[in-house]
């Protein structure tokens, strides 16, 4: 509701209002009684007790003797309560682990990451397969490693790994 | 006179004076303050932020400046933790008695109200208005420390307060002072 009687304050100007720049004298109507509404809040108050002034100071001087610095305080010490995100860390970290340990131990791992499992749960008395001794090197050779290799003429042919695929010597090496 | 970094360094280290001369500083703004934010508890409030500020008083960091704002930062988040106890909204009509202070412009004896009456009348605005309002008058903050209390941008709080002092405006006018909707926003704006 916008009362015809009460022009907005610009914001500068009621910066200066709240900060005490403008005496209230100089204040037009109607933001006149509101500077001295100002001025009564920032009025300064009659001084504390002294008694109660001393009994603060005491009181509030052995709190802070008796508390602990906090930078030497690790946060939750001595709690066991985990936050929700530390239970979905730990949650999913386990369950990381148990499927790769899984895949290592069926050896579905790809070679290298076969290689690693197999290398650290060795060291650990834990043995898993290594990689497959039949895939190729280059990416686009694994899984075909059950095929024939291509012969390219000019070159002698290499014997296969695999000995189920291994060609017989009238097959290869002829030009 | 001992400068402000010499009392903080000796509050530090357990010092009654110390804390003695920073109560006799701040309590008064802080009383205000609280009058206005949580009428009801301000007592209570008040102790809570003085015994928060003296368990952490070691780890702060600061010039004078930055421990006001982090004096007020203390006590408005005890203020918002009361809130959230007590779960209830805000007086949902503005109390005739707070107007009862106020001089009548055209009274020629009608001098300045009362500090009591001038609280119980910005206690009466919305809550993040008459916070703006409290906070720049009373705790004497800039508009950025202020900004920064409160988690708002400088501007935000340029609004707020104008707006305060212009809902201020018309309920000390006479026509403008009316009911206050549960959650501090006033009907009609």
């Amino acid at each position: 509701m916008n009362l015809p009687g009460v022009p907005t304050l610009d914001l500068d100007a009621a910066d200066m209002l709240v900060a005490g720049h403008i005496p209230s004298s100089d204040v037009p109507p109607p933001y006149d009684q509101v500077a001295a509404v100002l001025a009564a809040l920032a009025a300064p108050g009659a001084p504390p007790e002294h008694a109660a002034a001393m009994a603060a100071g005491q009181t509030l001087a052995a709190v802070a003797r008796e508390t602990p610095s906090r930078r030497w305080v690790p946060r939750r010490l001595g709690s066991f309560r985990l936050s929700f995100k530390y239970k979905v860390a730990v949650l999913g970290m386990t369950l990381f682990l148990v499927l790769t340990g899984g895949l290592a131990a069926a050896g579905a791992l790809p070679d290298g990451a076969q290689g690693v499992a197999q290398n650290v749960l060795r060291k650990v008395g834990i043995h898993v397969p290594g990689p497959n001794p039949n895939a190729g090197n280059h990416p686009f050779e694994r899984g075909k490693s059950g095929k024939p290799k291509k012969h390219i003429p000019g070159q002698p042919a290499k014997p296969a790994q695999n000995p189920h695929t291994q060609t017989s010597p009238s097959e290869g090496g002829s030009s | 006179m001992e400068s402000f970094d010499e009392v903080l360094t000796a509050a530090r280290e357990g010092s009654a004076g110390a804390f003695e001369a920073l109560w006799r500083d701040l309590q008064p703004s802080l009383e205000r303050y609280l009058r206005v934010a949580a009428s009801s508890a301000a007592e209570d409030l008040s102790s809570e932020t003085w015994l928060q500020v003296a368990r952490d008083i070691r780890g702060f960091r600061g010039n004078e400046s930055d421990f006001r704002r982090w004096f007020f930062t203390i006590a408005r988040h005890r203020v918002l933790d009361h809130a959230r106890k007590q779960k209830r909204a805000r007086a949902e009509t503005v109390p005739p008695a707070a107007f009862a202070g106020i001089p009548d412009r055209d009274d020629p004896t009608g001098e300045f109200i009362s500090t009591s009456a001038a609280l119980e009348l910005i206690a009466t605005l919305p809550a993040a208005q008459a916070e703006a309002i409290t906070l720049r008058v009373v705790a004497g903050l800039s508009v950025s420390d202020v900004a920064r209390i409160m988690g708002k941008r400088p501007g935000a709080v340029r609004v707020l307060t104008s707006r305060g002092l212009r809902t201020l405006a018309e309920r000390l006018s006479g026509a403008g002072w009316e009911a206050v909707a549960p959650g501090g926003s006033r009907r009609g704006t």
